[in-house]
């Protein structure tokens, strides 16, 4: 299926400073696609040179197949939910929704019966009479993403536009976001750079590290595959342990034991092993002092998420693993453990 | 600290200023109903009856009203572009500096430059363009010019000061909903700097009706507004109770002039916020 977006080795310099280099990736028609990483990774920027209000510095977009470097942000068919919403202060909720339909002239019966639909769409529909001013957090982002879908773009691009809710709208705007985004069929875009929330939400992540993309994936495979050290540290929670190809095996050094290679690498190679916190298991060590040991240094109670904090004896590599609160009970702060890995990535960059 | 229990009690400085200015106002104004110490509206029938007087009036209601729309014109695109500039401290600072200088020696500046000798006659009948040099001085049109170069900073403070505010990201939205830069202006900058306009064209309008130095220095006392008429009735011909009648049927005037504006910045203030 051709993609309704393709970014053909896009970059954005600032002067010295390259904010995107080199991108090169597509997106699906009716798909919700994440752009995740941490603040200026340069996920804006693209966004914003997908929604016009940047310009290329080398590269291309197409939309549609159609170069979009000659058609300008207002022309284009792209709508955009900003980070503070921008929402018209000076107009009621109707009129801020009926604002893509007005500019385009359309006849007043049509503009009614479109916003209100829209508005009964986000679960606002006696709203239209109210002021900006006068609706909560929670009520001007449906108001945003009404006005923003009632012109039916092409794509929406929504960039971190749940950072200013607190956490238990932001989950449940989540959820409306991904039921609203397959009701429409709407391409969407995501900005943001909370992890779970990318999570949670997306068909597919892009994860964005310095103006680069690391990894583009499902959350699935990113969190289970990360491609490199930057993914798997990013997402989640991860312990990275550099090994040493030997006989068929990758020695880990820190905790002294070893895991399968199952790629047949070439001997001698040295490797980063990335391994989730939840995969670590512990159990106790007949002797503290053995190798294979790592000792508690601090312990985390947090119910499903209780952690033990550790550091490995050869080394001084510090462990994080993640265990259960039957367990928890039974550890103690300076007690030695043997480490045990029940699932790792091998990462060759 | 006692205000900081009660703020309303910091208003009782400005309370005393009204308070005396009151006071002064009202004693000019009894003179005006006391001619020679007897009550008497024979002034005022005089503003009713005789056409110079209504002249006079019309004269400075005129010029206001052209000095407020040329500050509007000529200041909202200087604060649009200000607002956005990068230095916009910098530029703000260039854009007072006028007012650093004297009011009466800028206005002779603008007679150096509008006068039938001045550097603007000269240049456009050395070219040839006219026969006879253009009358800009001793008339509405000098005392116009010289009006809105003295008070477009102050209609550009006031529209920068909400543009300034606005928030950037307004324009972007509109666009990404199809507005054309057209559209964006109308539908959306202009309505929410509307209250800096109304800020502007009020006080631009109230000065202009109150000015005396431009119009004189400008203007002459042949054809006078309110502000050089009331110059020449007391420093000039002595008769105070026909200056002090004047200041209070431009009072009155003013006030009502504004009341539009006043009442539609009141009613934008409700709608927008609570």
């Amino acid at each position: 299926m051709k993609p309704i977006l393709t970014a053909d080795r896009v970059e954005k310099s600032f002067g010295n400073l390259r904010a995107v280099n080199n991108l090169s990736f597509d997106v699906a028609d009716g798909e919700f696609l994440t752009f995740l990483g941490p603040s200026g990774c340069g996920k804006t920027t693209m966004l914003r040179m997908i929604a016009g209000f940047e310009d290329l510095t080398g590269g291309r977009l197409l939309l549609d197949g159609e170069d979009l470097s000659r058609i300008s942000a207002f022309r284009r068919p792209v709508g955009m939910v900003f980070q503070n919403l921008a929402l018209f202060p000076h107009m009621s909720v109707f009129e801020n929704v009926a604002f893509g339909l007005a500019v385009k002239r359309q006849a007043r019966d049509v503009i009614s019966k479109r916003v209100g639909e829209m508005l009964g769409l986000v679960d606002l529909a006696d709203y239209g009479a109210r002021m900006v001013h006068q609706l909560s957090g929670g009520q001007r982002q449906r108001v945003a993403l009404a006005r923003s879908l009632v012109t039916e773009p092409r794509i929406l691009l929504l960039d971190e536009p749940l950072g200013a809710l607190d956490l238990k709208l932001r989950r449940q705007l989540q959820l409306e976001l991904r039921a609203l985004q397959k009701r429409t069929g709407t391409t969407f875009i995501f900005v943001t750079h909370d992890q779970e929330e990318a999570m949670c939400m997306s068909d597919r992540i892009a994860v964005f590290n310095a103006g680069q993309i690391e990894q583009i994936a499902s959350p699935g495979d990113i969190y289970t595959r990360p491609a490199t050290a930057f993914v798997a540290d990013f997402v989640g929670e991860s312990n990275l342990l550099p090994g040493r190809v030997r006989a068929g095996r990758i020695e880990l050094d820190d905790i002294g034991t070893s895991v399968p290679d199952t790629e047949g690498r070439t001997e001698g190679d040295e490797v980063q092993v990335a391994i989730r916190s939840e995969n670590v298991g512990l159990s106790p060590s007949d002797d503290a002092s053995a190798s294979g040991a790592a000792r508690i240094e601090m312990l985390e109670y947090a119910g499903l998420h209780s952690k033990a904090h550790l550091t490995a004896a050869r080394t001084g590599k510090r462990l994080t693993a993640i265990v259960s609160p039957a367990e928890a009970v039974g550890l103690r702060v300076g007690q030695g453990m043997r480490v045990e890995i029940k699932e790792f990535v091998v990462l060759d960059r | 600290m006692l205000w900081m229990a009660n703020p309303r009690l910091l208003a009782i400085p400005q309370l005393g200023f009204i308070g005396l200015f009151l006071y002064g106002f009202l004693a000019i104004a009894w003179s005006s109903f006391f001619p020679d110490g007897v009550f008497s509206l024979d002034i005022y029938a005089s503003f009713i009856s005789e056409k110079t007087y209504q002249d006079i009036l019309l004269r400075t209601i005129q010029v206001s009203l052209w000095t407020s729309a040329f500050c509007v014109l000529l200041g909202y695109p200087l604060a649009y572009f200000l607002a956005r500039a990068r230095n916009t401290e910098l530029m703000l600072l260039i854009l007072i500096s006028p007012w650093l200088v004297s009011i009466v020696v800028r206005t002779f500046g603008w007679m150096l430059i509008l006068g039938n000798v001045g550097v603007i006659n000269k240049s456009i009948l050395a070219l040839g363009i006219v026969e006879l040099p253009v009358r800009m001085m001793f008339n509405t049109t000098g005392v116009i010019i010289g009006l809105v170069h003295v008070l477009l900073p102050l209609m550009v403070v006031c529209i920068l000061s909400v543009l300034v505010k606005a928030d950037r990201a307004l324009e972007e939205a509109a666009g990404s909903l199809g507005a054309t830069p057209l559209q964006t202006f109308v539908r959306v900058i202009w309505p929410i700097s509307l209250p800096g306009v109304y800020n502007g064209v009020l006080l631009v309008f109230l000065v202009a009706m109150g000015a005396i130095v431009t119009p004189i220095l400008l203007g002459g006392f042949r054809q006078t507004m309110v502000g050089s008429q009331v110059f020449q009735e007391v420093f000039m011909l002595f008769n105070f109770p026909r200056a002090a009648a004047y200041a209070v049927v431009l009072l009155i005037v003013s006030f009502v002039m504004v009341i539009p504006i006043l009442l539609h910045d009141r009613h934008l203030r409700r709608k927008r916020s609570s």
